[in-house]
């Protein structure tokens, strides 16, 4: 890590949990962080590798009156991801639906924390609106090692496949 | 082209997935157990960070 570099957050302590990992911000909020299994892509290519769905779930008290910024808690979680991504073949899905109306303001952010601290790592993302069925706007992303077996050019085509068929086929 | 079972299929997932979501939302705060969680088949990633890269 480039510590000596201030313009670069410090990360949090991780700690391994039942559900994954968690770290407790200087103001007290808990993040959770969650890598489960799912079955969602396996009609495609993806099946061949292990898909993981990201959770990101904020607990303790004073989370609704948070107001302030924290961006360590964006580089904590990316720090997690690149570890994870390390000699791994897996790829992370990261959905966010808008039933309050922050989907597009998760999306971005976890768009932001990628284009800071991921972009120049190991770590490919692909991201997306999607809009089927009754469900509008539900931001779809997908992270993956740049070194994928599966190649990058190949993933792109599966993603953006995966999408139009699902935007093709909307009630 | 995604066959419309096919295509019912993904939509099954993909509400399946949304639930687990809120299941585990669930989880943290303090509705469910890791138990129930099991109940409804959810299964995590949970491999240490240790060892891994530096």
């Amino acid at each position: 890590m480039q510590e000596g570099l201030s313009s670069i957050p410090k990360v949090y302590a991780v700690e391994e949990t039942e559900l994954g990992y968690s770290f407790t911000t200087d103001s007290g909020l808990t993040y959770n962080l969650t890598l489960k299994q799912t079955d969602v892509l396996d009609d495609t290519e993806f099946k061949n590798y292990p898909v993981f769905e990201l959770g990101l779930f904020p607990s303790g008290h004073g989370f609704e009156a948070r107001t302030k910024r924290d961006d360590r808690v964006g580089k904590t979680v990316c720090e997690v991801l690149e570890r994870l991504f390390e000699h791994s073949s897996m790829i992370v899905v990261f959905s966010c639906y808008p039933d309050d109306g922050k989907s597009g303001a998760r999306l971005r952010r976890f768009k932001t924390w990628y284009a800071k601290y991921l972009s120049k790592s190991q770590v490919n993302m692909l991201c997306s609106d999607v809009s089927y069925e009754d469900h509008e706007n539900v931001g779809i992303a997908i992270c993956f090692a740049k070194t994928h077996p599966f190649g990058e050019e190949n993933i792109t085509e599966v993603f953006t496949m995966f999408r139009d068929e699902l935007e093709q086929n909307k009630d | 082209m995604f066959t419309g079972n096919r295509h019912n299929a993904l939509k099954s997932k993909l509400a399946k997935a949304r639930e687990d979501k809120l299941a585990i939302a669930g989880y943290f705060a303090g509705e469910l157990s890791k138990e129930d969680l099991d109940a409804r088949g959810i299964k995590f990633h949970t491999e240490g960070l240790r060892g891994r890269g530096n």
